[in-house]
């Protein structure tokens, strides 16, 4: 908990890469938060738009070596929202936005606002459900990058994440059939060596928890770019009719960690296991019975639903 | 042994909570106390890592105290093993305490009996 602490306030710094994990590989670039893509009446357009200028095709024949583990680039926060040198900005945490929100939207976020102020800080997260996307993309924890010939897996460890970038070109799901996912429902293309992407049918959901929220309406354009080894650009553009007056344009970045000799690996988070937090009937969040106290079931013990000591107590065994 | 939490240790904290991965709107923002102790369980698992230890009361009761951190994805890169906190050590660990006096803080560090710092 404190390294996240910490973290946030490395974020208070410059936005210079200057982690020890990231120096190994190069000079700290400035990392760009925003960009420019032009004109587009949404993330589908912009798609389409980048597909033809690659030619109409997806270059499978020069896939990039993103292995390794991967995190957020230092520097950047965990937000969508905060410029340049920002670690908190508003009235707590991140609760300024950069988004141009439409009137319902920007009451929704006022609202949570309040009620944070208030003390009543919940979201998905806290309930053991995923972050979701686009928020999976500022979430910290550690990722792997996997592309492959007909697909690529970008992995967030937090939550077991997966999102699925289908580069085979097959389109999206069939509105017969479409609903809204978590990750959303991702298709792609490779040109040069960038993963182009485009999401929809994502959850009704926040973007943080002191950020604006999405709708289904959303969609989203991203180029994946490996600039030097260790460190990640992902340009996107998040547009969504119900929530966004003029799309949000933004830059994510991450960078390569030393993994240890192979002992740092993912693993899995199995949410439950002791994440004793609840929702106070105040709607905030706190946490139930507390892990080394009376009545708190340990569920990081085996011996919870194992059966050795009663074999033992029957004489089944010899303890 | 037992030992006694330092009581109204309020030292400085600047920093303010960011994101975790669930709220943490139940520990003080700004206030970081002093618990001397002794380990009784390390919970080193995802999503959180439980930190328990006894904590002798000013009464000469005891009580369990835990501080919560990030999974070992976090920790084995602050060299914080299973092992680093085995039953019986003897831990002063600083944390952010639960708002409303339950026996839980956000962990900020803890001192191993050789001096050592933990910073998880």
């Amino acid at each position: 908990m404190a390294g996240i602490w910490k973290a946030a306030a490395a974020a208070a710094g410059a936005m210079l890469i200057a982690s020890p994990a990231l120096a190994q590989f190069g000079a700290p670039p400035t990392l760009e938060t925003t960009w420019d893509p032009g004109q587009y009446d949404s993330a589908w357009a912009q798609y389409q738009a980048r597909f033809e200028a690659a030619g109409g095709e997806s270059d499978e024949d020069n896939l990039p070596d993103w292995s390794g583990i991967w995190e957020q680039a230092s520097g950047q926060g965990f937000y969508f929202s905060l410029r340049p040198g920002e670690q908190m900005s508003g009235r707590g945490f991140a609760t300024t936005t950069t988004m141009k929100l439409t009137p319902r939207y920007a009451a929704e976020h006022e609202m949570r606002i309040r009620q944070g102020e208030a003390g009543n800080d919940f979201d998905p997260l806290t309930y053991c459900l995923p972050a979701g996307m686009p928020r999976w993309l500022v979430e910290p924890f550690m990722r792997e990058f996997y592309p492959m010939p007909d697909k690529t897996l970008l992995i967030n460890e937090m939550m077991n994440e997966v999102r699925r970038i289908y580069t085979d070109g097959r389109g999206h799901i069939s509105e017969d059939f479409a609903y809204p996912l978590w990750e959303g429902d991702s298709i792609g293309f490779w040109d040069d060596g960038t993963l182009v992407i485009h999401t929809n049918n994502m959850k009704h959901n926040l973007l943080q928890r002191e950020q604006p929220a999405i709708s289904e309406e959303a969609e989203l354009y991203e180029e994946w770019t490996m600039l030097d080894d260790g460190l990640m650009q992902v340009k996107a553009s998040l547009y969504d009719s119900e929530a966004l007056l003029e799309p949000h344009h933004f830059i994510r970045w991450y960078q390569k960690v030393d993994d240890m000799g192979g002992d740092l690996r993912l693993a899995q988070w199995s949410c439950a296991e002791n994440q004793p937090v609840v929702r106070t009937a105040e709607g905030g969040s706190d946490f139930g019975a507390l892990p080394g106290q009376d009545g708190a079931t340990d569920l990081t013990d085996p011996e919870t639903w194992l059966m050795f000591d009663e074999a033992a107590e029957e004489g089944l065994i010899e303890e | 042994m037992k030992h006694v939490l330092i009581a109204g240790a309020v030292l400085a904290a600047t920093a303010g909570a960011a994101a975790a991965h669930h709220s943490v709107a139940m520990f003080e923002r700004e206030i970081v106390n002093e618990y001397k102790g002794t380990v009784v369980e390390f919970q080193y698992t995802n999503p959180h890592s439980w930190l328990i230890i006894e904590v002798e009361n000013e009464d000469g009761t005891t009580t369990n105290w835990g501080f919560e951190a990030e999974g070992p994805g976090t920790l084995m890169r602050k060299g914080i093993g299973r092992n680093t906190f085995p039953p019986g050590m003897e831990v002063t660990v600083r944390g952010r305490p639960h708002v409303d006096g339950r026996p839980a803080a956000a962990w900020v560090d803890a001192t191993l009996p050789d001096g050592t710092v933990m910073d998880p």
